[in-house]
């Protein structure tokens, strides 16, 4: 058999394979070890997710912060891309070099923090059709290496995911409102799933006392189903009491049906058993006793006090 | 053979003695005593208003008698050949839960709303616990006798925390304060020590616990300042009574 067998041509292989490793950006589709989290900066809501209006939002920003194996050099111009992608494909890692979400941003470390990365962006680049579609959209987040800033020899440098949370809670109701001092009681359940109304994990509810006069609008929550207290309102008057549902993210639901004005829905004056007994004549004034059994107080002290001296001595 | 039964006597014998000691330990001197007791309680604050339709204390809390629990730690005073003079102070707590009212715009009143009472009791007292017959007959009751100086430390609360009313004149009035006054306690212990002195010796020996009573007993009490005409009573209008446990150390 003539020319060099397969066992010959092994070392130059390898040798070929080493350099490849050693010069990274030369192996294109290689993916280094690395994470990167998204956190929306326009809000306080946890870190890897955006909600509805961040979704549309060409205003919205979000901050990634990436940690990665590979070193880059910034004499080099190394570069970063950031780029999204859907999770049924999966972050690139060989090919044409996909767009990024942002401008492609020198690499000063392994680990790296990317700030004004727009959402909206984040999120067309991903496929997200609609900022308002009845489902969450979970994405991937895909950080690439362009060594030298070169956009034929790169790599995957590291990727997250990130979630679209674009589902609403269904519109709550009232079941019941009960009047107190200043305030209001309002009892309220969550509503049922429709198709356009999906939310149902971690859901919170607001309720807003509106006064028939007008003026401030009072709220109360947000808070778990239940009984919300709208605090703050004018005994006497008469308010109009709804209810929403918002879900972790914060995307809000239909507001419920109205109730009221009515007279349950009108704070009163409340009544203590203090306020009752004084207005039935009762003498008691409050305070600490009045006269000369006020000094019984050091006299109770300094009788405790003489028993114990006496035992101890 | 009668060396030989001795000696099998003996052998039989050591190892008992050595695995209860405390059966060969002396009684600890007995220096003070604690207890905590249950007692059922209701003020009579609507002794001030013995003619109305509508007294605010049974209006609002009801004629029901919320438990009040209490402690007391004493130290002995004297101890002698009939019992032990105990000198010590007691704390507790109270409260009571009721419905308010609501004042409707047409002036109309609505029950509505929870409103409390509560009452932190403390004091200084002097006991006699006869312990003779115990002592000197084997019988485990110990009667005895009490008198205590009182301070009600109280509050009324409702939805916006403590109580303030306004008079029509304007003077305002917080719904809190302390009142003085005394209590008298008569009762009767039940010493169970006698049930099982095994282990009675046994606490002694492990904790310095000498005595365990059970104890019950009726308290006369009048709680208004000493007769203020500005106060209210805040003592119960019957002999209360009291259930619980005492430790003698």
């Amino acid at each position: 058999m003539g020319g060099p067998g397969l066992a010959e041509s092994r070392p130059m292989l390898r040798r070929a394979t080493l350099v490849l490793l050693l010069l990274p950006g030369i192996a294109l589709g290689q993916t280094a070890t690395g994470t990167v989290t998204a956190q929306v900066t326009t809000t306080t809501q946890a870190a890897g997710q955006a909600n509805r209006v961040e979704c549309a939002s060409t205003t919205s920003l979000a901050t990634w912060n990436l940690v990665t194996t590979i070193s880059p050099v910034v004499a080099n111009g190394d570069k970063w891309r950031l780029g999204t992608a859907t999770t049924t494909n999966g972050c690139t890692t060989s090919g044409g070099l996909p767009a990024g979400v942002y401008q492609d941003v020198t690499a000063t470390g392994a680990t790296q923090s990317i700030t004004s990365v727009p959402v909206n962006t984040m999120a067309t680049t991903a496929g997200v059709s609609t900022c308002t579609q009845a489902n969450d959209v979970a994405i991937n987040l895909c950080v690439y290496y362009l060594p030298g800033g070169s956009t034929t020899g790169w790599q995957l440098a590291a990727q997250g995911n990130f979630n679209f949370q674009l589902a609403i809670p269904p519109k709550p109701s009232i079941t019941g409102v009960t009047p107190g001092d200043g305030q209001l009681g309002v009892n309220v359940v969550g509503g049922t799933v429709t198709a356009t109304e999906t939310a149902t994990k971690s859901v919170t509810f607001t309720v807003s006392c509106a006064g028939s006069g007008g003026g401030t609008v009072s709220t109360g929550g947000p808070g778990n189903a239940g009984t919300i207290v709208c605090s703050g309102l004018t005994n006497g008057t008469a308010y109009t009491v709804t209810a929403t549902a918002q879900s972790a993210a914060g995307n809000l639901g239909p507001v419920s049906d109205a109730t009221g004005p009515n007279s349950s829905t009108t704070p009163l004056p409340f009544l203590t058993f203090w306020d009752v007994y004084k207005g039935d004549g009762g003498v008691e004034p409050g305070g600490c006793s009045t006269g000369g059994t006020g000094a019984l107080a050091p006299v109770l002290s300094l009788l405790g006090f003489l028993a114990v001296r006496r035992r101890r001595s | 053979m009668r060396a030989a039964i001795v000696a099998l006597a003996l052998a039989t014998a050591l190892p008992a003695v050595a695995q209860s000691p405390v059966l060969t330990v002396k009684e600890s001197p007995r220096v003070g005593s604690f207890q905590v007791t249950l007692s059922p309680f209701s003020p009579n604050i609507d002794s001030e208003f013995t003619n109305a339709l509508y007294p605010p204390y049974a209006t609002i809390f009801g004629t029901g008698r919320p438990l009040m629990v209490q402690g007391q730690f004493n130290m002995s005073a004297w101890v002698g050949q009939f019992g032990t003079l105990d000198i010590g102070v007691g704390a507790g707590f109270w409260e009571a839960w009721g419905e308010g009212w609501y004042q409707g715009t047409d002036g109309t009143l609505l029950r509505g709303g929870t409103t409390s009472l509560m009452i932190i009791p403390i004091q200084v007292q002097a006991g006699y616990r006869f312990e003779w017959f115990y002592e000197r007959f084997s019988v485990p009751l110990e009667p005895y006798a009490k008198f205590a100086l009182v301070d009600y430390i109280w509050s009324t609360s409702g939805q916006s925390g403590v109580s303030s009313w306004t008079s029509p004149g304007g003077v305002a009035y917080r719904g809190s304060g302390a009142t003085f006054g005394w209590s008298a306690t008569l009762g009767m212990a039940l010493v169970l020590d006698f049930f099982d002195t095994g282990l009675s010796r046994q606490m002694d020996y492990d904790v310095g616990i000498n005595r365990t009573l059970l104890i019950v007993d009726f308290t006369k009490s009048s709680v208004n300042d000493f007769g203020s005409k500005n106060s209210w009573q805040l003592a119960p209008s019957y002999w209360a009574w009291s259930i619980g446990l005492q430790f003698v150390f």
